[in-house]
Formats: structure tokens, sequence, C-alpha cells
């Protein structure tokens, strides 16, 4: 692709970083423009449509993180390639009428979300996984106080998912209802492996008894299966919840454990061995807590079903260790061992966090490895290249 | 035994009803999207649910398939027979068509072969039929003065789609697209029996349509080539083969289409109730066109089955089931140019005994084997070896 292609980066509401367009210009892309507002992924108005129109009036290609189904009308109706690297799973917008143009080039990096978008009849959809700012975090000055604000010897970066609703829901659904979430629940959680999720068929009763309850607001702008709403809403959800809990929990018996997440107080009731910190911001803080921490904890919410998170891969791009839950795609990036370690239940993590806590030199040379593999093959630049070439692979041409 | 029947409004749905009970069986029904058109899914899997929760059901059932119905049984493991009666059938595209649960009938055997690799087992092609005894009831009873104003030599009953031309007519269009499409359409009305409008259909074209057009969820490409072209090509056919055959013969329509482009010398009438008006069109003309809509590739539409079964004459353009279905030049007449259908038109106008003996012939075969009950019955057979 020719390096003066004019390429519009829409922003999302809610993704707060531009690497993006960091490694479109570390890839040489110079005429690369963002408009100076915010676009919804899902419901959209006409007047956002014209709004986007304005701004990618005279772009050859369009890019956001995440797909949006306002962009993908306004490319459709310019007859625009548009391509979204997805960084949820699974985003809800892709499942909208949007999704299915054959203007979009849609990236997403579970492999299992793949399959279910193909079967959606999505033209255009592929397998990429995630990548990290290895430039933007190798700029970071990181001083003796950072270490000393952040340092501990576990930390887990992340929410607790737990919410008001939560608890209304599960107190609505009848008895029977609820043994059977649990059993779901008491299936998987603690549980990291190719046998144990929480995809498991819902039976009749239980399904009708969490649908009637379930809030179905909006629902009816995603074509996705009733079945499937309630399993990447309420039961993956819950379980995040209880794998966390239950994780820090066991943690905080033994070691030094840090958590920052929103909603710390109520974090705190939870967890009252835990640090409890409050959020740290994605591009200043949270490098720095990766950097300070001996052993930093990937937990992994189970609606991604397959893929690598992208906490893997910012940890490492600062050379902080990975003790991360099994995901059936983590060894297909990194070497488990050599560039990273995988627990696959709660004794499973316990033991190695002990013995990683007392081998700091095998420690430092994972997370040493782990930095040159995602420094080597997992950046924006890397990624963003074979993003293009797929995407003209698959008969893509930019205007 | 008890079988939930989930209604939306089909023409069809009571006679299928009757002949369930006479069957033997219970029928419950869920019948607010009767009332109510565009019930969102979530609230058509929640009412669903909540009935299959309450009672128990050998199987549910359904005139068209609903991928919301189809989510519930899959999860309550309880047969969803559907009996899919349009064509062309977007829902058709969802990924619920290949839940075990599923028994669907498909009309046209083209859209069967395109459907059935998403589930081998769960798919079936069965034809059309009609409510004979209905007909019979609603003809005999009708005075001759009730009769008299629907007699004709040659009638049309059916839309004239001039609605689903809209597309063409806009300004972003580019003259190489619309001039392709003029020419495949032109190509497509001189073909019978053979839909080749998305084969024909390049990338360039597809792309510009789908950047004009408002497309339901679904394939893009066979929105284009079924609803929008599909749709016009209908459109001129029933426009210029109607004109065409005025010029020699007297034609009655029966339309709530917008007639401007109607030649003045047809008769035109006022759309006909379907279940009291339109069987005495079909039984007091000479002769009943059918004209199939282009997206029905290989089938008989429904208006076949009607024609026959009010003991009309029929002469329809040639679809390939219809030799399955009918002895052509016994029971029914077809043509497959503009040309034979004036010709015969003429030629049957002519032959009084002719043509009424085939009318007879075919109203009989309509009775002994194209009935409502006669396709409920196969049905059942197969839902049955498979329960």
């Amino acid at each position: 692709m020719k390096k003066d292609i004019r390429i519009v980066y829409m922003a999302l509401e809610g993704i707060g970083d531009n690497d993006i367009i960091w490694g479109l210009l570390e890839l040489g892309y110079d005429q690369v423009s963002q408009p100076d507002f915010m676009i919804t992924d899902a419901a959209y108005s006409e007047a956002d449509v014209n709004r986007i129109l304005d701004e990618i009036a005279s772009a050859e290609l369009v890019l956001s993180k995440d797909f949006s189904a306002a962009v993908a009308e306004a490319c459709h109706r310019r007859n625009l390639p548009y391509i979204s690297w997805v960084h949820d799973s699974p985003q809800l917008s892709l499942y909208m009428q949007e999704a299915l143009y054959e203007t979009n080039f849609i990236f997403v990096f579970d492999k299992k979300q793949l399959q279910r978008l193909q079967s959606l009849g999505i033209p255009h959809v592929f397998h990429m996984p995630l990548a990290a700012n290895v430039a933007r975090t190798s700029l970071l000055q990181i001083e003796d106080s950072d270490i000393e604000r952040f340092s501990s010897d576990i930390s887990f970066v992340g929410n607790l998912y737990e919410s008001a609703g939560r608890e209304h829901f599960l107190s609505a659904i009848t008895p029977e209802a609820r043994a059977e979430v649990e059993s779901i629940l008491s299936g998987k959680v603690g549980f990291w492996d190719d046998r144990h999720t929480i995809f498991t068929p819902i039976s009749a009763p239980t399904f009708t008894s969490m649908y009637d309850n379930f809030n179905k607001d909006g629902l009816d702008l995603f074509h996705m299966s009733p079945e499937f709403a309630l399993q990447i809403s309420v039961i993956a959800r819950e379980a995040a919840m209880r794998e966390r809990i239950l994780s820090l929990s066991a943690l905080a018996e033994q070691f030094r454990v840090s958590l920052y997440t929103s909603r710390p107080d109520y974090a705190q009731t939870l967890l009252p061995d835990v640090n409890i910190h409050g959020r740290v911001n994605y591009a200043e803080e949270m490098p720095r807590v990766f950097f300070s921490s001996k052993i930093n904890l990937n937990l992994t919410v189970p609606s991604i079903e397959s893929g690598v998170p992208l906490r893997v891969l910012d940890i490492m791009s600062v050379g902080g260790f990975v003790m991360s839950n099994y995901q059936e795609e983590l060894p297909e990036l990194f070497v488990p061992g050599e560039d990273l370690v995988l627990f696959s239940d709660i004794d499973d993590l316990l033991a190695k966090c002990d013995y990683y806590l007392r081998h700091e030199e095998e420690r430092v040379r994972i997370a040493l490895n782990g930095y040159h593999k995602v420094k080597e093959k997992y950046t924006y630049p890397l990624a963003l290249s074979q993003i293009f070439s797929t995407a003209e692979k698959a008969s893509f041409s930019p205007r | 035994m008890k079988i939930l029947f989930y209604r939306y409004g089909s023409i069809l749905e009571p006679a299928i009803t009757e002949c369930f009970r006479q069957a033997g069986l219970e029928v419950a029904e869920e019948t607010t999207q009767i009332s109510k058109k565009d019930i969102p899914a979530s609230q058509i899997a929640s009412s669903v649910s909540d009935l299959l929760a309450k009672d128990s059901f050998l199987f549910v059932f359904s005139v068209n398939f609903f991928p919301a119905v189809s989510d519930v049984c899959n999860i309550y493991r309880i047969p969803y027979v559907c009996w899919s009666v349009d064509c062309p059938v977007m829902e058709l595209f969802s990924p619920s068509l290949a839940h075990p649960c599923n028994r669907v009938f498909l009309f046209d055997r083209a859209q069967y072969e395109q459907f059935r690799p998403q589930n081998p087992s769960g798919i079936f092609h069965l034809p059309l039929a009609t409510d004979v005894a209905h007909w019979d009831k609603t003809i005999s009873s009708a005075t001759e003065q009730i009769r008299k104003p629907y007699r004709s030599d040659v009638s049309f009953v059916g839309s004239l789609y001039e609605n689903k031309k809209e597309y063409r007519k806009h300004p972003g269009i580019s003259e190489k697209t619309s001039g392709y499409i003029q020419g495949l359409i032109e190509a497509q009305l001189l073909v019978y029996g053979h839909n080749f409008i998305a084969d024909a259909l390049t990338e360039e074209v597809t792309g510009e349509l789908e950047t004009l057009c408002d497309i339901p969820y679904g394939p893009v490409r066979s929105y284009i080539s079924d609803y929008l072209i599909g749709y016009e090509v209908a459109c001129e056919e029933r426009h210029r083969l109607l004109n065409l055959l005025s010029e020699q013969v007297s034609v009655d329509l029966y339309t709530n289409s917008n007639t401007g482009g109607i030649s003045p010398g047809i008769r035109i009438h006022k759309g006909v109730k379907t279940l009291t008006e339109m069987p005495l069109v079909f039984h007091e003309s000479k002769i009943n066109l059918n004209l199939s809509v282009c997206p029905i590739r290989s089938g008989l539409p429904l208006r076949v089955f009607d024609i026959c079964g009010c003991g009309g004459f029929l002469l329809t353009n040639y679809q390939e089931e219809l030799a399955e279905l009918y002895e052509p030049g016994t029971e029914a007449e077809f043509f497959t140019s503009a040309e034979e259908l004036t010709d015969k038109a003429c030629y049957y106008l002519a032959h009084e005994e002719q043509r009424k003996a085939i009318a007879q012939k075919g109203y009989e075969r309509t009775l002994r084997e194209h009935t409502i009950a006669h396709r409920i019955r196969t049905m059942m057979q197969h839902v049955m070896r498979t329960l």
C-alpha cells in the first residue's frame, strides 16, 4: 500500500489510546488524520453518519480500534474500505447489520469469536492477535519513586465486574435456575484449560427464568441467539468476578497482593487482605505498575473464549513478568515457561507464584524473553502491516 | 398430544390448524404477531419460552421460519417444524437454520438445494398446496348474480411490484450499473425456468447498490439479486406480458398496485379478498394467468394451486417443478415465451371444450394430491420419523 494514502482514524467512545496512529506513523504513513470527536460503536443516528461522511470526504481508507456501526454505514455509502481491529470479545456491534457490508475488513483477536462471526455471513472477518505499543513503552521514564509507589509481589489491574444489577438478577430467578447457574459456574471458575467453559447448554426452564429477568433493553439491535446473550452478559461476567475474587483472596493469604480497580471501596469489602488501589490510567500509570510488580497477574474474562487479552501484551511491553491463566491461543503466540508462565487452577497459581517469587533470576529472564518476543512479533507496525496485506488479499482496494 | 402454533397472520394458518386438529392434535396458538407486526426477536423468544415452560408440546409449528422461535426450541430440545411459503426469505440465512431441532419445509426445490447443506437432516422440500374444500364451499354458495361481475376471458390477480423499481431511480446510481442491470433484466425476461441474476452480478454492481440501498440483516448479494433486481424483473415481466396480451385478447387485472404503466385496453379492478372474491375470479375466468416472481427459481407459487383448486383453467409461465405436480397440456398449460403466451391464450379462448376439460382435470389432480391436508400429512410423516 502506498505510504501517502489518506487515512482517517476514527476514535470510538471508550477507547482512550491512539496506539494505532503511532503504528501508522512508525510505518511511514504520513497522511493520517483524526476527527476531533468520538463516535459510538453500536446505536447511531443519521446525524452521526453525516458527521462521519464530512470527515471522510477525501479519505481513501478509514481505520478504527473496535468496530463502529456508524462508521461502517458511512464508509459503505461512500464505497470506502473500513478496517476495524476489534479489542473487545465479543464486541456486540459486530452482531449488527452494518457488520455485513462488503466495505468492512474486520479483525478480531479470538479465533472462536471469528468462527461465530463467520457463521453470521460477515464477508470480511479475519483473525489478528492484539499488539503492544512498544515504541511508547520504551520512552517511559520510570523513576525509583515510581517503583516505590507501585511495587508489590503480585499485582492485578482490572475490574471485579460487580454491579448492582447482578445481585438483583440472581435473587429474581427461580431457585432451580439459580442452582443451575451455580453449577455452570462451578464447572468453570478456577479452572483454565480446554475443557472447562461457561459455554455449556443452559437447560430450558433455567433459560426461561433467566431470560424473563434479563434486561433486554437495546438487545434487539444485535442479531445473536438469546442463549449467547445470557452467556456473555450474565454468566461470563459472574464467572469473571468469582475467578478474580477467588484468585486474589487465595494469593493474599500468602503474598503481598495489589489490585488496581474501579470502585476500590467495594473491592476492599470483598478482598480485605488485598492492597486495593483505584484505577490507573492506561498510558502512564499502568505500565509503571507492570514494571514495578514482581508478578503481574492476567485473569481473562471468560467471554474471551480462546484469544490472548491485551493485558498480557501490555505487561510484556514494559518488561513485566506475566503469570496468566491458560488460554488456548497463548501457546500459539508465546512459549509457556520461557516467555511467560501459565497456570491451570488455583493450586497451580499459588505454587507457581511461590516458585517465581523465590527464583528471581528465572523470573527476570522470562520477563525479558516476553519483552523481546513482543518487541519482535507483536508491535503495532507489524500487526498493522499484516492487517493491510490480509485486507489487500481479500479484494480490498483503497479508493 | 398438543402442539404450539406460532402464528403471524399467513392466509394458510387457519386451514393448517384445522388439519392438525383433524389429525387428533390439540393446537395451542401464540397469536400476538397477527395484530402486531415487527415484534422484536427478544420478545418472540421471551413469549415462546414462557409458553414452553408452562406446558409440554409435541412440537412447535409456524408458517415461515422464525430464527428466534428456533433459538428457543433449540434450548428446549423440542422440534421446530415450519413450512416456508415465501421466496425470497432473508430469515433462512440466519445461523439458527442449523439448529438440530429444526424441521424446515421449503416449497421451492432450488431454495431447498441451496439451504440443505446448512442442516441436511432438518431441511425438506414440500410444495405448496391449497384448501379445495374451502373454495368449493365459497364458489357453490355464490349466486349467479354474485359470480357474474367476475366473468372474463383472461384474468390476472396479483401485485405489479411497481414500487420495487425505486432503487434504480436513486440519483447516485451510475449509468454503467443501471445499464448493466437493464441488460440483465432484459436477458432474464427471455429465459424461463432458470434464474441467473445472482451469478451474473459483478462485484462492482453489488458494491454500488450496497452503498445506495437500505439492506436488511442478511447477505447482500442475495438481497440484491432477489429483492431488488428479482422483483424488478417481476415488475417488468408483468407489465410487458399483460400489455402485450391485451393487444390480442380481453384482459382483467385485479391488483392494489399503481397501474400507471398498464395499457388502457386492460380492465383494471382493485384487489380481491383472498378468501371470498379470489375464488370467484378463478372460477369465472376462461383463462387464469400465473406469473411467478423471478426469485422463485423452480417451485410453483400458491396462485397455481389456488387457480386449479377453484376449477379454473391455468396458463402459467414455465417452472421446473410444474411437470412434477400437474401434467402439462392435460391438467394445466404453460408458456415459455411472450409469443407462446399470446398464442395459447388465443387458442384456448377459441377451444372451450378443451379448456374446460383441462380445468376439470387440474381441479381433480389438486383435490387428489395437492390439498393442504396432503402436505400436512407428508410433513407429519417426516416429523414423526425424526421425533
